[in-house]
């Protein structure tokens, strides 16, 4: 449907985004397109449509090269709609009429056609109750439902998302990516640059990673996720599967460290429930085990890591040999109700068991450190009642 | 409840703006006397080192140079008018006023405090102002020498400076005027010479001997007012064929212009308050005479101003032609501003940066010019030689200075509109033009409208400077006609008032135009205009 033979695009400042770059976009795909920041995802976007026409190479759309000069840019442009992540809404319109004028203007629609086929739209994306009003008095997710819904009416044979959920609110992100969702499911081609990774695994038939001005890798999803075959995109999945760090102190903000567990999270959600639990068992582990028995100095080193369908925590501690492993199945054997005063270990031991998948304990010979692994998994929910006995 | 339904007066800010120009006047008209000088004035020697106000643009100060006693040892203050000269000397600011013996001689007439002060600075010939090497000037000195012989001098004495206010009509043009018309330019402001007469039209001494002289010749004359400053650039500049009506003929004059024969010798003279006098310079029956004569007070003073100012001689005509001038120079110049405004516009949107940078060049340069030179450059400059009324020239300079302000007021208000406006707009599928005007311009004249009021009450307020090119606007018509009433702050006063009403009223209007285009001010109606008709 699209292709893309060699492009670069050139700014006046001498910067280059994109050098040499190619793709075929075929009809149907759902292409997430992912990367580092300044690897030129939007500048690939606005290429396509021409917003941003690349210094050199040629696009070909349907076969016809919309490169060459003098090519009806209007007419590629009714054909290939675009999302941007400021909305773009025209601010002096209502809702209702942002979805009218291209409709009547552009498509020589009458304004009853026009207004239906809007309030159809407004419908799927929900915000029928909303025609009337500005776009100044509607929130950033309903602004962008809007943004997509007036794409829509043109009935594009391509739509081009640019980080269609950046600009927003967290908690405006879902509602947003359940409409695009419903797009992607619809069959229209679809082009989304996004930094949500989850979302990109989710919606997605194709993944084209960017970098160094090209599309440095691309496949399905497994492959790009799982196993990525190049240098680069292995150490950029790397990142957003792994989050390590360092812990020197009694006085540590266990929730900062929680903070960035959710924003890893919000980037690999696929697999749930698994990141709360390993929140629970890393608060035990650390502030009520850990701090309990270690003596100073401090330096205990955790390094999580999230597989497709677990979490595998890794914990370094110094000091002398302390098997937690073996500690922590004893403790947690100890009938319910013996606990001493003071001494809240067997509880620690028993939540953390529950959670825990399985645990493997190491201490090379000559080490100074203790390694204790952990595998977090959905299943594992033994533990609840234990939980909630000793919070009672 | 009386106090309190005149506060709510005065909320009107127009009664208000009223209330305070009457207290101001009311500590204005009474002349204020500056500080008592400790010794009165006998002889002329006593003016060394005093503050003299004088016509601007005449050559007095010249003569207080030469004068063999002052020898130039005096402050001189240069005043628009004789008017201003006058009040200036009944506030005190200055000591005295030099003039010329005709208008002096209205002067004290119409001012009971007011004397000629017995010496004269120097005596003094008046003559016509014609083009350097005007052809003219020999066949009329000709014509104006046998007229003299014939007793001309003594019949218009008697006509213009005698008592009998019904004789003192100019004579009708009844001639057939065989040999063409003459342009003459003359200020008025100065009874008998020249001022305006019951008409509204500019009347008196020089301009009946004017008309004598070409009838002698046969020709006929075209009579244009004209501020003072003007005269010798239209005469340069070949707007006139002659001009002047109490022109002293003088080395420096001579240098640009050419002169007629003397037709009035007169001379310079002193104006000064009788109460700085030493008394033995007054005449025996005049003593000086107290402010308060007690004549009905305050009311009857302001209702006198105001009949003298507009009612007599349906001055109010006068008034009335100004504001007409006024605003047809002010709305032409929107009109024809807002489309060079956006014509500029365009050519920058649709070309290069090249093109903008001329644009802005050009613009800088009008932008730095004030609105006088521009007015100035362009009527005896650029259109010198044409036969184009000031009118037009005043419209075609504002709407260059408007035309400028339209387009940077477009270049800021489309560039207060976030640029995403215009992606999204092209992403659509729309062209270059609909994203302008369906896009950018509504959201951009919201931005626009506000400082648009502003601009457009400037412009009402700079077109008053047109007088300089012969237009009667209002401000010329208020100069007229306090050169007629010697009130010195009446009419100045409702000129102030008249602008800003008319000022208010344009930023109603605006204020109107904008609610009309602001989109949210659209009812529901408006907007699903023939769409849920089958609901």
């Amino acid at each position: 449907m699209i292709k893309v033979v060699n492009i670069s695009k050139k700014y006046e400042n001498d910067l280059e985004p994109i050098h040499n770059l190619n793709a075929v976009i075929n009809k149907g795909d759902v292409i997430a397109v992912i990367g580092p920041s300044g690897t030129g995802k939007s500048t690939f976007l606005r290429c396509l449509n021409m917003l941003d026409p690349p210094t050199e190479g040629d696009i070909y759309f349907q076969d016809e090269k919309i490169t060459e000069k003098g090519y009806d840019l209007i007419k590629l442009r009714k054909r290939v709609g675009m999302v941007f992540q400021s909305f773009n809404l025209f601010n002096h319109m209502t809702v209702i009429e942002n979805i009218m004028l291209p409709q009547m203007r552009l498509l020589k629609k009458d304004r009853k056609e026009a207004y239906k086929r809007g309030m159809g739209l407004l419908e799927q994306v929900g915000l029928t109750d909303f025609y009337l009003q500005y776009p100044g008095q509607l929130s950033g997710g309903q602004k962008q439902r809007v943004a997509i819904a007036r794409a829509m009416a043109m009935d594009p044979e391509v739509l081009l998302l640019d980080e269609p959920t950046s600009a927003l609110d967290p908690t405006m992100v879902d509602e947003v990516n359940v409409v695009i969702k419903d797009l992607a499911s619809s069959g229209i081609t679809i082009l989304i640059v996004t930094h949500d990774m989850a979302f990109a695994r989710d919606i997605s038939s194709r993944i084209f990673y960017m970098d160094e001005g090209i599309i440095y890798e691309e496949g399905t999803p497994e492959e790009i996720f799982e196993n990525p075959k190049k240098d680069k995109t292995l150490q950029f999945v790397k990142k957003l599967f792994v989050l390590e760090e360092e812990i020197l102190s009694r006085d540590y903000d266990f929730e900062v460290l929680v903070k960035k567990i959710y924003k890893q999270m919000t980037q690999a959600k696929s697999i749930g429930n698994i990141w709360h639990n390993s929140v629970l068992l890393l608060d035990e582990l650390i502030n009520n085990v850990l701090f309990v028995l270690l003596e100073d100095p401090l330096h205990i080193h955790l390094r999580m890591e999230c597989k497709k369908d677990s979490i595998v925590l890794n914990v370094e501690y110094g000091g002398t040999e302390l098997d937690l492993k073996s500690l922590l199945m004893e403790k947690a054997k100890s009938p319910v109700g013996t606990e001493k005063q003071d001494d809240w270990l067997p509880v620690s031991a028993r939540i953390i068991n529950s959670y825990a998948e399985d645990m493997t304990y190491t201490r090379q010979e000559g080490e100074l450190r203790n390694r204790i692994r952990i595998i977090v998994s959905e299943s594992a929910k033994k533990g609840r009642r234990t939980f909630a006995s000793r919070r009672a | 409840m009386e106090t309190k339904q005149a506060v709510r007066h005065f909320k009107n800010p127009i009664l208000l703006l009223i209330a305070i120009i009457l207290i101001i006047m009311r500590c204005a008209v009474p002349p204020v006397y500056a500080e008592e000088s400790s010794g009165k004035i006998k002889t002329l020697a006593d003016f060394k080192g005093k503050t003299i106000s004088m016509l601007s643009g005449t050559t007095f100060d010249v003569h207080l140079e030469d004068n063999e006693i002052i020898k130039g040892d005096v402050k001189i203050l240069h005043q628009n008018t004789d008017v201003d000269s006058i009040a200036s000397v009944l506030s005190g600011k200055s000591d005295a006023m030099i003039g010329d013996m005709p208008v002096a001689e209205i002067i004290v007439a119409e001012h009971d405090e007011l004397m000629i002060f017995p010496e004269v600075i120097r005596e003094d010939n008046y003559g016509f102002g014609f083009r350097k090497g005007s052809p003219l000037v020999e066949p009329f000195n000709e014509a104006m020498g046998r007229l003299r012989s014939e007793g001309l001098d003594e019949e218009m004495k008697s006509k213009w400076m005698g008592k009998d206010e019904s004789v003192k009509k100019l004579i009708p043009q009844d001639w057939e005027g065989k040999n063409g018309t003459l342009e003459y330019w003359v200020n008025t402001g100065t009874p008998p010479m020249s001022y305006l007469g019951p008409e509204g039209t500019p009347v008196g001494y020089a301009i009946d001997y004017v008309l004598h002289v070409a009838r002698e010749m046969d020709y006929r004359v075209k009579i244009t007012e004209c501020a003072f400053d003007g005269l010798i650039p239209a005469l340069q500049g070949g707007k006139a064929d002659l001009a002047g009506r109490s022109m002293s003929i003088t080395e420096e004059r001579l240098k640009k212009i050419d002169f007629s024969d003397p037709f009035y010798s007169g001379g310079s003279v002193l104006v000064v308050l009788k109460k700085n006098v030493d008394e033995s310079l007054l005449r025996t029956e005049e003593t000086v005479q107290d402010e308060e004569n007690g004549d009905g007070g305050f009311l009857s003073s302001v209702y006198n101003s105001f009949y003298r100012t507009f009612i007599q001689e349906e001055r109010w005509r006068v008034f009335l032609t100004g504001l007409l001038n006024t605003l047809l120079i002010t709305f032409s110049s929107m009109l024809f501003g807002c489309v060079l405004g956006f014509l500029l516009y365009f050519l920058c949107r649709k070309t290069g940066k090249k093109v903008q940078g001329v644009v802005d060049t050009i613009t800088g340069i009008i932008t730095g010019i004030p609105a006088v030179v521009l007015l100035m450059v362009l009527f005896y400059i650029i259109f010198g030689k044409s036969n184009i009324s000031g009118i037009i020239v005043s419209i075609i300079a504002f709407t260059l200075t408007f035309g400028i302000s339209v387009y940077s007021m477009l270049k800021t208000g489309t560039g207060a509109v976030d640029q995403g406006q215009t992606e999204g707009s092209y992403a659509l599928g729309f062209s270059d033009n609909e994203a302008f005007f369906l896009i950018i311009l509504p959201q951009a004249l919201m931005h626009i409208l506000p400082i648009f009021k502003g601009e457009l009450v400037s412009l009402l307020k700079a077109t008053a400077v047109v007088g300089y090119i012969a237009v009667q606007d209002l401000t010329r018509a208020g100069d007229m006609v306090r050169n007629r009433t010697f009130d010195a702050f009446f009419s100045l006063i409702s000129v102030a008032i008249i602008y800003y009403v008319i000022g208010r009223i344009l930023g109603w209007l605006i204020n109107n135009v904008q609610k009309l285009v602001d989109p949210a001010t659209r009812s529901k109606d408006t907007i699903l205009k023939g769409v849920e008709s089958d609901d």
